[in-house]
């Protein structure tokens, strides 16, 4: 048998030993040195502050403000100490005339219920005053201040600024790398979207050490602390005076225009019409107010510019002209004679002039829009060649323009025609109609816009955009934005200068389609367009750009339902020239 | 064995009362620290509670039945228990759907209602084949490698896995329990040594392999040494502990819970105890470990034969040691392990083994007397407990 009186004695010994062990700890920690540990235990007190960064403003290229930012209030709560309190829910629920459950569920469905979630938002003076004074029955409520968008009302442009609201549930998922969180606010549309990562800025992080009530104790420096960081300032290349002259003259008109620097791509106009009050979307929207403005039957949300898409009219024949020359199925000195109408086979095709144009060649008959000297080229050019021309001068795909949403437009080829009309179904007709710009065709008003310029410049193409710099007021640099450059390959420079004698010709020559766009100081050069459609009035168009000898800006109008485009477009396409001249020409 | 007054009269009610106690105090530190982790994961405040009671059910009944069976036919069946244990610890390895993986680690196997450790059953069949081969191939001890070694490769048989599955903590504590009963079984001090030293030595290669676990235990060291932050979870519990301060928050009240001390139900329930229970509350605690260790080893003193004597050594060594571990984690006295605290922490089979152990104390207790010997199946089971557990051994 073991022997074990002396082995009880070590096993006791050592229980003993290790129990003292235990209790010499617990003893340093619970009474002798208790309170060095509960100086950490404070750090569990210490409630964080997210710091709202500042968004970044957004200036027009002359520094003058387009949205700013104002201060309101925004009420949190959170939900654990709010929930511990049985003051709490009701007398909220009560102030903000919500219901209790609803804001029961709110809370329970914190992820953490120590992180004060975001209530109510631009909260006015009246709840403020009634949270202040019941205060004490309110633990756990906190406000803030929050930055909110205002618009100076310098110009209203809603389309291109766009604005901002709290971030979807799918955006909280897609973007969570940048670290977005329940509550905050993202842009929806417009530059608010597209820049919207430079323009938010950094949270940053307060801590405050709070008693046992919630009640803030002291202000504590942690290493965690850091400030917000602004978001950077964005400066559009928009000019406000150009844009706002042409909101103006675009009042109770539904189309748009712009305004291109052919030097860089930088876009100075960018209007749509109608459009709405951009302040709309900086409050708190009321359901008659979004009830109003999408049920409103002329679309204000809708941006025209670079959404809708139409056939682009006799502004198009310049694309036909183009492919014509260019695979030398004309002679620049081809001549037809226009009598008012082109017969094919056994059907007569009207010019938009019954009394007919005389003898025309390439040059006048862009000058004049002469129908039947198109009419009669189209048949000579192969469909997709001219398919592929358009292409080439951006038809068909999207310009790439910082916004959000653009839209490709359609050019039809003989893959499309066969596809939709089905395999030799379709007619020669519907390749005139083709080639004058109607029929199948579909393009966006800034894609136009684009072809103006690359007319302008002979081919060369810079991308459109509206950003013209970026300042990030945390380190003080300024970046420009820097022009991305293509060329059109293919299109020779002789091509492009009878096209572009024909559009001189248009505008300052007697019989020109676009006389009206004729300036008494600079010499423009331009195309109308007439488009027909079946839904209405013809769509006016005017694209052109000025000087004639060394372009400095293109220019697209459009007139949506708006009748003849040297009558109706091309007018306003002289004022906005005119504008941009005054301000901008050396002397 | 039969059952009669005579033998319920003389079990351990002490040991029986102490548990119970550890228990009902278990049941309330598992419901305080869990209310509001369940509260927010399943809106139910008593989740855990309910689980861990059901658990406890199971426990008891197991319990009840080892203190009513002869301890001698588990003796019997060591072997095919320590196989089992082996077989399970295996199979931690392999890629079966009832593994469970968490942390990196694969400790767990999912039965449908709990997750089981495998370890736990193979510690105490452990220790029971233990109790019995170091009685039966006694004489042979005194021969390091023919008898001694081939014992301790039992003991390798099951730390080994154990250490591989990243559960150097209880592989430690096992390796503890055996150098205990070897000391219990008189092996040569020496002989213990050179073991202890090579475990030692294999145990921090080991770590130095595991970069990870070699780190935790330097930022220990630092931190032992005056220097370097105990980490976010160290430094929660002791906070708990001051929180308590002498008298402590009182039954439920404590805040640590919420959020800031990790597992508050399960490894670190010590620390709710000592927030909430204070200096005295929490030495008392101790002293009831120290009083279920003492009646265990009381048992052993009293126990009929060696068997016993070491099996009852064993199981109280092994309760002790997890009560000091856990407690000293708790304090940041020792590095962190997985170390659940016995009758206390959320219940799985942890719980379910040391209940096991106890009604294994409790039967033994029963037949504490000299009389043994004259009972009619002491024969039967001693001639049957002599057979090899090893056919090498024979």
């Amino acid at each position: 048998m073991i022997d074990y009186s002396s082995k009880k004695i070590a096993f006791y010994a050592g229980l003993c030993v290790l129990f003292l062990f235990l209790t010499a700890k617990l003893f340093y920690l619970q009474v002798y040195k208790s309170k060095r540990y509960l100086s950490y235990s404070e750090k569990n007190r210490v409630r964080r502050y997210v710091l709202q960064p500042h968004r970044g403003l957004i200036f027009d290229r002359q520094g003058k403000i387009l949205v700013d930012n104002y201060p309101a209030y925004s009420l949190s709560v959170i939900p654990f100490e709010c929930t511990q309190s049985d003051s709490c829910l009701s007398v909220l629920a009560g102030i903000l005339q919500g219901s209790e459950d609803s804001l029961k569920t709110r809370m329970q469905s914190a992820e953490n219920p120590f992180v004060p979630i975001r209530l109510y938002r631009d909260l006015d003076y009246n709840r403020l005053v009634q949270i202040e004074e019941r205060k004490l029955e309110l633990p756990g409520v906190v406000y803030d201040i929050e930055p909110r968008r205002d618009y100076p009302g310098m110009i209203r442009a809603p389309h291109i600024l766009g604005y901002i609201g709290e971030a979807t549930q799918t955006e909280l998922v897609t973007r969570k790398q940048e670290g977005l969180r329940l509550g905050d606010l993202v842009g929806k549309t417009g530059i608010e979207k597209v820049y919207d990562e430079l323009l938010r800025g950094k949270v940053g992080y307060d801590f405050v050490e709070v008693d046992a009530f919630g009640r803030e104790v002291r202000d504590i420096k942690v290493a965690g602390e850091k400030p917000a960081q602004r978001g950077a300032d964005i400066y559009l290349s928009i000019d406000h005076r150009l844009q706002r002259q042409t909101e103006a003259l675009f009042k109770n008109t539904t189309g748009g225009a712009a305004l291109v620097d052919v030097t860089n791509g930088e876009v100075l106009v960018l209007c749509s019409k109608p459009d709405y009050d951009p302040n709309l979307f900086s409050k708190i929207v009321t359901h008659e107010a979004w009830q109003k403005i999408i049920n409103n039957e002329e679309k204000p949300l809708y941006d025209r510019m670079i959404k809708s898409i139409y056939p682009p009219g006799s502004t198009f024949k310049l694309i036909l002209a183009a492919a014509a020359l260019e695979t030398k199925a004309i002679t620049p000195s081809y001549s037809v004679y226009c009598p008012g109408f082109y017969r094919l086979g056994r059907r007569y095709f009207d010019c938009w002039n019954p009394e007919g144009h005389g003898t025309m060649d390439i040059s006048s008959a862009i000058q004049h829009s002469c129908n039947t000297y198109f009419y009669d080229i189209s048949l000579k050019v192969d469909v997709d060649v001219w398919a592929d021309m358009a292409k080439k001068f951006g038809f068909g795909r999207k310009t790439g323009i910082d916004l959000v949403g653009e839209n490709s437009g359609l050019v039809p080829d003989r893959h499309y025609m066969n596809k939709v009309y089905g395999e030799n179904k379709w007619t020669k007709g519907m390749l005139l109609n083709l080639g004058i710009g109607q029929g199948d065709l579909l393009t966006t008003p800034i894609q136009m816009a684009q072809l103006a310029m690359i007319l302008a410049n002979k081919g060369t193409w810079y991308q459109l955009h509206l950003l013209h710099k970026v300042f990030n007021s945390g380190n003080g640099r300024t970046v420009h934005s820097q022009p991305v450059v293509k060329t059109l390959s293919g299109v020779s420079e002789r091509t492009f200068d009878i096209i572009r004698r024909g559009m001189y010709k248009a505008v300052n020559e007697e019989g020109g389609t676009g006389l009206a766009s004729n300036c008494a100081f600079v010499r423009v050069a331009g195309k109308t367009g007439t488009a027909q459609n079946p839904h209405g009035d013809s769509h006016a168009w005017f694209i052109g750009f000025a000087p004639y000898e060394a372009p400095q800006i293109a220019i697209c109008v459009f007139v949506e339902n708006g009748g003849s485009g040297g009558a109706i477009a091309a007018p306003v396409a002289r004022r906005m020239i005119k504008h941009y001249f005054e301000l901008y020409s050396d002397n | 064995m039969q059952i009669n007054r005579k033998y319920l009269a003389r079990m351990d009610f002490l040991l029986l009362f102490f548990t119970v106690i550890v228990l009902i105090l278990g049941m309330n530190m598992v419901y305080s620290s869990s209310s509001y982790r369940a509260e927010k994961l399943f809106e139910n405040n008593a989740h855990y509670l309910q689980k861990h009671i059901v658990r406890l059910g199971i426990g008891v009944v197991v319990m009840v039945i080892f203190a009513l069976v002869d301890y001698r036919r588990w003796l019997i069946l060591s072997p095919l228990f320590f196989w089992f244990g082996f077989a399970l610890l295996i199979m931690l390895f392999l890629p079966l759907p009832f593994v469970v993986t968490s942390k990196g680690a694969s400790r767990w196997m999912n039965v449908g209602f709990m997750t089981i450790q495998p370890s736990d059953f193979a510690r105490y069949a452990l220790i029971l084949v233990l109790a019995r081969v170091l009685t039966s191939e006694r004489d042979k001890l005194e021969n390091f490698w023919g008898g001694f070694l081939k014992i301790f490769f039992l003991v390798a048989l099951i730390v080994v896995p154990v250490a591989f599955e990243k559960d150097l903590g209880t592989a430690a504590l096992i390796m503890l329990i055996a150098f205990a009963m070897f000391y219990i079984a008189e092996v040569r001090i020496s002989y213990i040594l050179a073991a202890a030293t090579s475990c030692v030595s294999a145990g921090l290669f080991y770590m130095g392999m595991n970069n990870y676990q070699f780190v935790r235990f330097e930022n220990f060291v630092n931190m032992l040494l005056g220097d370097g932050d105990p980490g976010w979870h160290l430094r929660q519990s002791l906070i708990s502990f001051a929180e308590g301060g002498f008298l402590g928050k009182g039954l439920g009240y404590g805040q640590q819970k919420y959020e800031f001390l990790p597992e508050a139900h399960k490894d670190f329930i010590f620390s709710v105890v000592g927030e909430e229970l204070g200096f005295i509350g929490t030495t008392v605690t101790l002293l009831f470990f120290c009083l279920i260790f003492y009646r265990g080893i009381r048992i052993a003193q009293y126990a009929p034969n060696g068997y016993a004597r070491l099996l009852a050594g064993g199981i109280s060594i092994c309760i002790g040691a997890y009560a000091f571990i856990n407690a000293a984690v708790a304090l940041a006295l020792l590095p962190t392990t997985g170390i659940p605290m016995p009758f206390m922490s959320y219940g799985g089979s942890a719980l379910v083994s040391h209940l096991a152990a106890v009604g294994i104390l409790l039967n033994i207790s029963m037949q504490g007397s000299k009389s043994y010997s004259r009972q009619e199946h002491w024969q039967v089971y001693n001639k049957r407990l002599k057979r090899p557990v090893f056919s090498s051994m024979g």
